[in-house]
């Protein structure tokens, strides 16, 4: 009896830590990390860019992001060319992203709130600008071993998933998988040099 | 006892789904996958024609449409940039308005009203924006292309026109529908009319400069990417 009550207290323990992240809690921990990156005044502008890219290593279900953007055509991939893959579209997304972050100039995030369905979150957000202008942003998430990371972000309304696999896809019908690498590749280098 | 071990068993099958969530890594996505309409894009059948004319939109952006803006950015402060926008905006609240009444939209009709009394009066003629600031009634953004898409009407064709950007059929009705039930096209001669109307795009544009070009480096391709974000935002804001 009293063992089984000790049981039962560390099953309802763990249950309540993995309830109490909630996806909301994971995306305004993660933009508080960006944050409190972007504003220190200790870090110069490539310590920021590096550990910017750092916290979206972990904040994003790149294996995942990466079969959604290529969509039918993960098939066709061969294991050598979806590592690959995943590994420029990462960096891209990566730099585009820090870039975004690092014109930070004091933007505030209000939550608007969280709604979860069959084990797909959407995280409500609105960016209000200096001037106070509000851009409504929403991050989707899914859950992977029992944490939520974030597989697409909507800017009004815009998914990055959708906006980049309907690029991939035509690209592919066209060139083939091995014409997109040499795109990404191009793409991956100039965003480097920057 | 035994409601007890009942309790753990349930705690247990309820964290299961959880753990069942991390062996589907390897499923292929479907179309689904909590991404609605991902497969479905913007009917296009004018594909050449429009990628001519996008080429253009290109070379007019860098060499006409992007030095100027950043010359009269220069030029005009950002403040009485904002107070243009915030004039013209208020200017066009009557075809807003008539587009809610049409959506029956009556609460957003109500806001819109409210909008323009509070901004033209403490707002000193729509200079400013005491609606948004101070009242919490932000803009809302409303027009015929919308009206036909609450209506059921589809894109129909994506239009990329000449100077005047990204579009679709529906969308280029609704905007000369705009036109006819906006009272101030009866009360200006037609030149003006559309010379307010470039003015409020070209002013608008000053905000966001860089934009187009941020694109065309995140992208691969960046007339479908355009086209695509088009779609997007349209459908989202019919959504609305």
């Amino acid at each position: 009896m009293k063992r089984l009550g000790v049981v039962f207290a560390l099953v309802a323990a763990f249950s309540l830590a993995l309830a109490a992240e909630t996806p909301l809690d994971v995306v305004k921990s993660h933009i508080d990390g960006v944050i409190s990156v972007l504003v220190s005044k200790k870090l110069s502008v490539t310590q920021k860019k590096r550990r910017i890219m750092e916290e979206l290593d972990t904040a994003i279900d790149w294996p995942y992001v990466s079969k959604l953007v290529l969509g039918i055509y993960y098939k066709k991939c061969s294991p050598g060319q979806f590592s690959e893959f995943e590994r420029l579209f990462k960096e891209f997304v990566k730099h585009v992203y820090a870039r975004k972050f690092l014109r930070y100039s004091g933007e505030r995030i209000i939550y608007k709130g969280q709604r979860v369905e069959d084990g797909i979150a959407v995280v409500d957000m609105v960016l209000v600008t200096t001037k106070g202008q509000k851009i409504p942003i929403a991050c989707r998430l899914s859950k992977r071993d029992g944490r939520w990371l974030i597989y697409d972000v909507l800017i009004e309304g815009i998914s990055m998933v959708n906006n980049y696999r309907i690029q991939i896809n035509r690209i592919i019908s066209k060139k083939g998988v091995n014409g997109l690498l040499r795109i990404l590749r191009r793409k991956v280098k100039r965003m480097e040099g920057r | 006892m035994r409601w007890m071990l009942l309790l753990v068993a349930l705690l247990l099958a309820l964290s299961l789904p959880c753990r069942v969530g991390a062996w589907n890594m390897e499923v292929i996505p479907s179309t689904e996958q909590g991404l609605e309409g991902t497969n479905a894009t913007m009917p296009d059948p004018f594909e050449p024609v429009n990628r001519a004319f996008f080429g253009f939109n290109d070379r007019f952006y860098y060499w006409v449409l992007r030095p100027a803006a950043k010359g009269y950015s220069k030029v005009v402060p950002e403040a009485v940039r904002r107070s243009i926008d915030n004039f013209l905006y208020n200017l066009f609240t009557p075809v807003r308005m008539i587009n809610d009444l049409l959506q029956l939209k009556l609460k957003k009709f109500v806001k819109e009203f409210a909008r323009f009394l509070a901004n033209t009066t403490v707002g000193v003629g729509g200079l400013f924006d005491p609606a948004a600031k101070w009242y919490h009634l932000p803009r809302q953004d409303e027009d015929m292309g919308q009206t036909f898409g609450v209506w059921g009407v589809g894109e129909v064709a994506y239009i990329d026109w000449p100077v005047l950007g990204p579009s679709c059929i529906r969308d280029s009705a609704g905007d000369v529908g705009d036109t006819f039930i906006d009272p101030l096209f009866y009360l200006l001669s037609g030149w003006y009319y559309f010379g307010i109307k470039a003015i409020q795009k070209f002013n608008s544009f000053s905000f966001n400069v860089d934009q187009y070009d941020e694109i065309k480096q995140e992208s691969f391709d960046p007339y479908i990417s355009i086209r695509n974000m088009y779609y997007q935002h349209r459908r989202h804001l019919i959504r609305e």
